[in-house]
């Protein structure tokens, strides 16, 4: 079930009007409701693998009952394995078997000898690699002692299954998602008017910009050797768009919608286009996952401590963990990688820690110098995406051919009917209204707040039609697959 | 206590207001929404007309050759009885199969009071699936298909077809692009640069495409079984028309490689349920094509000209026949 999608809008106020008028009296009422509409809502993909998820949560949820009674070191290290080993190895198995069997087998091959891969027919269980993180999180903040474990299970599995994160994040810490579901919700109406506020502006970014932006993309990446080189600059340029609009408008919606429920959720985008380097986009960019690694890879492998060696040694496992996370197959890896090498400059010259405060409260920096830095980084970020979208290694390289031939001064033909200029004068909407917006948890939060009720009713009514009109062919979340 | 009240007494103001500016502005969406679909035409796409138009009592069918090169204007002037409408779509939608039949059910009146006219038209493509198991009906794309999801294919605005399987974005509803325009008898009209080049190089991207569908595809015994099943269905409904369309000879010579028994095939079935059948590929050399596959509107009427002239001539000379 898609959030833009007819059932969507039916299964939403359905259970909006269940959880606020029907179950309102109990606290663990409501919680199970949402772990009915949670489970509900991921069988509709496919039922099979609500087992996995139950699962999943059960151990989990017994593992910090148990991590709770005993305080013996060995003990607590191998109920904190057993949960890292069953959750990752369900993970490894869905998403990684068959990249593993390829990978041997094309290792042989190198070696002379040839060799059939195992390959199995599985089907990546949707959102997989987004609530495994998050049950994870419990059980090492749990192992940790940062946290109590919860005793109540209708809390965790509700916790687990939260259905607007569920499929594609944020991935949630249980310390600030799991308390929310034992405290008593009220219904308030700021929080509604701002959670649909910020699904109006998700759903804008997902369906006029995403969508309409994919539909050039996949053009120019279905055939790189049949485009010219600016043809395939727009291409890319424009997945920049895609991939932000479609990642960080399900996570608006989600937000948005966790706060219908009284829930709050962590920001998970923070505006990376507009960052000045590679340290500043990866604290804006997915901030969930990118603050996951860093609290339970990279600090545990040792941080910023150690020798030159063993931060760039850190700096490297991270990124390209984080790219394999994203996907089996070897573009992801090297789109980690080429991060991790636009990264470790940054730390040899200590500079990755700059910039952690907002672009508009810095005031020695020059518009000029910020504007160069902002589009050196985006230029940067946006090559990047050609590891990400591409279909192998093969396609990359034959999509840079392309790129960087003469043809790349040519007029691009790309956007020659209607449809694509308004989709570029869409884009230019966006990035005016994400640069008013910046200092915000999402773009149009404040905007035009002070004005009276009904010019602020038009704006949000003519986004609501444009988002109608304009919205392109619908296209499944990007990051449903990982 | 005070927690308990709060949640005994929800629907305070903070929730009757909320509850109330969302269902203003749930009402004044609607209403915009509902107002764009009324505008739904024949500029809209190259189906929607056809699912929207009343019941019908005298069809065309067949895929996108037909939609295009049979225009019922033309082949009506021919007849006195109840119009023809062209309820023909595409090679992936309307192949002879389980879900065109049931799609041409929901089309056709209840009451049929007076015999209507059929007209079938067939190619090679008609009566094959793509795929190793050709018979297999339970993975024909069209499955897949509004054809097969829609149950009303007769009320307008069609709220399902345009809520689920309209493919353009709304705004194009509203605007009156030219290229294509699907005429409420089902005619689908194309407007395109007809320059030679540009004609030359369309045919040849065609040509192109056909060379590998032609790998693609096999001929399914079970949709031949269905082509049989819907002429005896129509037949008892009025008179059953079959016609080859014309293609273009680059085309012709395709089809005649990808399957060399198809005349015979046709002919057969044409002696075996007593339906007249017009093969009107000999002499396609002098027709215009869009492409290749799809008859330029000039050449449309002439062919249109020709299938009613043909049905014309066929009730003259048996008035009370069973054709």
């Amino acid at each position: 079930m898609l959030f833009n999608s007819i059932e969507f809008a039916l299964f939403l106020p359905v259970v909006f009007v269940l959880y606020w008028f029907v179950t309102q009296k109990g606290l663990r009422l409501q919680n199970a409701l949402l772990i009915a509409a949670s489970y509900f809502f991921y069988a509709w993909w496919d039922w099979r693998f609500l087992g996995l998820i139950v699962f999943s949560s059960s151990l989990d949820f017994w593992v910090g009952l148990r991590l709770a009674k005993t305080n013996k070191l060995n003990s607590r290290k191998g109920l904190l394995l057993l949960s890292i080993l069953v959750n990752l190895g369900f993970l490894g198995f869905f998403k990684y078997f068959n990249f593993f069997a390829e990978s041997f087998a094309d290792a042989f091959t190198l070696l002379g000898k040839t060799m059939d891969p195992a390959r199995l027919e599985i089907i990546l269980p949707v959102g997989i690699s987004f609530y495994t993180f998050q049950t994870l999180s419990y059980t090492i903040d749990v192992y940790r002692r940062k946290m109590e474990p919860t005793k109540d299970v209708l809390s965790f599995f509700a916790f687990v299954s939260f259905f607007p994160q569920l499929v594609a994040g944020p991935i949630e810490r249980a310390t600030n998602l799991l308390p929310q579901f034992d405290k008593e919700r009220s219904f308030e109406y700021s929080a509604a008017v701002n959670g649909l506020r910020q699904v109006l502006w998700g759903l804008f970014k997902k369906v006029v910009i995403a969508d309409n932006c994919a539909e050039i993309v996949d053009m120019a990446f279905a055939d790189p050797s049949g485009h010219s080189g600016s043809n395939l600059l727009i291409g890319v340029l424009f997945f920049s768009f895609q991939i932000y609009g479609d990642f960080s408008g399900y996570s608006d919606m989600a937000i948005g919608m966790a706060r219908l429920f009284g829930f709050n959720l962590k920001k998970n985008f923070a505006f990376p286009y507009f960052s000045r380097n590679i340290g500043e986009f990866w604290r804006r960019w997915h901030i969930s996952l990118s603050t996951w690694f860093r609290d339970y890879l990279y600090i545990p492998l040792g941080g910023s401590r150690g020798s030159r060696v063993m931060q760039i040694r850190n700096v490297l496992i991270v990124f390209l963990v984080s790219g394999f996370w994203h996907g089996a197959n070897w573009t992801f890896i090297v789109w980690g990688g080429v991060h991790a090498l636009y990264f470790i400059p940054l730390v040899l010259l200590n500079r990755n820690r700059r910039y952690l405060k907002d672009i508009t409260n810095t005031k020695t920096i020059t518009w000029f110098k910020t504007g160069t830095q902002i589009l050196v980084t985006f230029g940067l970020v946006t090559l990047a995406w050609i590891f990400f979208r591409a279909e192998t290694l093969t396609h990359s390289i034959e999509y840079f051919e392309g790129l960087f031939s003469s043809s790349l001064w040519e007029v691009p033909t790309i956007i020659n009917d209607l449809s694509s200029k308004l989709l570029v004068g869409f884009i230019l909407f966006f990035i005016g209204i994400e640069w008013w917006g910046r200092r915000d948890e999402y773009a149009i939060e404040t905007l035009w707040v002070d004005k009276p009720k009904w010019f602020q009713f038009g704006f949000y009514y003519s986004l609501t039609m444009i988002v109608f009109l304009f919205g392109g062919k619908a296209q499944e979340f990007i990051y449903f697959q990982f | 206590m005070e927690g308990k009240r709060r949640n005994l007494f929800i629907f305070n103001f903070d929730m009757k207001k909320f509850l109330k500016l969302s269902a203003l502005f749930l009402v004044l969406v609607l209403v915009a929404i509902v107002a764009v679909f009324f505008q739904a035409d024949g500029y809209s796409d190259p189906f929607y007309m056809r699912v929207a138009t009343p019941k019908q009592n005298s069809l065309i069918l067949g895929n996108s050759k037909a939609a295009q090169g049979l225009q019922p204007e033309v082949i009506n002037s021919f007849s006195k009885a109840d119009p023809v409408f062209n309820y023909s779509f595409s090679m992936v939608h309307s192949p002879y199969g389980p879900t065109y039949l049931n799609s041409i059910k929901r089309k056709l009146s209840e009451e049929n009071e007076t015999p209507g006219v059929f007209i079938l038209t067939v190619d090679p493509w008609s009566i094959s699936a793509p795929g190793s198991d050709p018979d297999n009906e339970d993975l024909f794309p069209e499955n897949e298909s509004f054809l097969n999801a829609l149950t009303n294919v007769s009320t307008r605005p069609n709220f399902p077809y345009l809520l689920s399987h309209y493919k353009n974005s709304y705004a194009k509803i509203l605007q009156k692009d030219t290229t294509a325009f699907l005429h409420d008898d089902g005619w689908l009209e194309i407007k395109i640069n007809m320059e030679e080049a540009v004609v030359n190089n369309r045919i040849s991207e065609k040509v192109t495409d056909f060379g590998k569908k032609m790998l693609e595809y096999q001929l399914s015994e079970t949709r031949l079984s269905y082509l049989y099943e819907t002429i005896d269905y129509l037949k008892q409904r009025g008179k059953v028309y079959l016609v080859i369309m014309p293609v273009h000879p680059e085309i012709r010579h395709i089809e005649e490689m990808y399957m060399p028994d198809f005349d015979g095939i046709i002919r057969k079935m044409a002696q075996e349920v007593t339906v007249p059948l017009f093969d009107m590929t000999r002499g396609s050399e002098r027709f215009t094509f869009t492409d290749g596959l799809h008859l330029a509107p000039e050449s449309g009427y002439e062919v249109s000209y020709k299938v009613g002239n043909w049905i014309e001539r066929i009730v003259r000379r048996n008035p009370n026949s069973i054709y």
